[in-house]
């Protein structure tokens, strides 16, 4: 099994770009590889906590995470 | 539209909403994903922020922003021929996904010649497109004197 990495990162996205049922869908998707809190800032942003994410994917899982999001978002 | 380096690796590019669309700014970002990380911030209404990471290291940034401007070019052209042609399209379509079906043809044929009489006759002519050049140029410029 792959290292895990105990670093937390995070990523603020704004509704008025990102839809939540995107967020909500990649944090599913993404389960697998790190583990993901999920906070409401206010109305207009959400705030995702990671950590706990597979040692190869580290340096990206923030960007990675974030395109994902976006091509979810994409189209809405 | 500005652009700034926040550090060797990243880019932060300011777009105008009034300029460009959500829509276009989307596709633009949609057919950047698989060359860098992109990620949008900002305001909707004043100045959208997009930050572009390029995948490979070694890539130079100045290119990236450069291709992602014309990409976003492209994409506001083409909704503006989108917006142009919907109608047109949905007609097309509309003909097509009726003629598909001979029961509701009649009835389709029917709803069309409503819609096409309700859009206006070509012999109206309502943009002018029937109007010879010279006419058109006469009435701009006046008529030219001849030497």
């Amino acid at each position: 099994m792959e290292k895990r990495r105990k670093n937390k990162k995070e990523i603020i996205f704004s509704l008025d770009f990102y839809r939540p049922e995107a967020i909500e869908a990649a944090i599913r998707d993404f389960s697998e590889t790190a583990s993901f809190e999920l906070e409401k800032t206010d109305g207009k942003k959400m705030k995702v906590v990671i950590s706990d994410c597979e040692a190869s994917l580290e340096p990206v899982i923030r960007e990675e995470f974030a395109n994902y999001v976006l091509g979810l978002s994409y189209g809405k | 539209m500005k652009s700034k380096k926040t550090n060797n690796q990243e880019l932060v590019l300011n777009i105008n909403p009034q300029l460009y669309s959500l829509a276009a700014i989307y596709a633009a970002c949609y057919v950047f994903i698989d060359r860098a990380y992109l990620f949008l911030e900002g305001d909707l209404h004043k100045r959208i922020e997009v930050t572009i990471r390029p995948k490979k290291k070694g890539a130079r940034l100045e290119d990236l922003a450069g291709d992602f401007h014309n990409e976003l070019l492209n994409q506001a052209l083409r909704e503006e021929i989108f917006k142009n042609n919907k109608k047109i399209t949905e007609l097309i379509v509309g003909k097509a996904l009726f003629s598909a079906n001979p029961e509701a043809a009649e009835e389709g044929e029917e709803f069309l010649r409503v819609e096409i009489d309700a859009s206006g006759s070509y012999e109206e002519d309502p943009l002018g497109i029937a109007v010879p050049w010279e006419e058109n140029r006469e009435k701009k410029h006046g008529k030219k004197k001849k030497k």
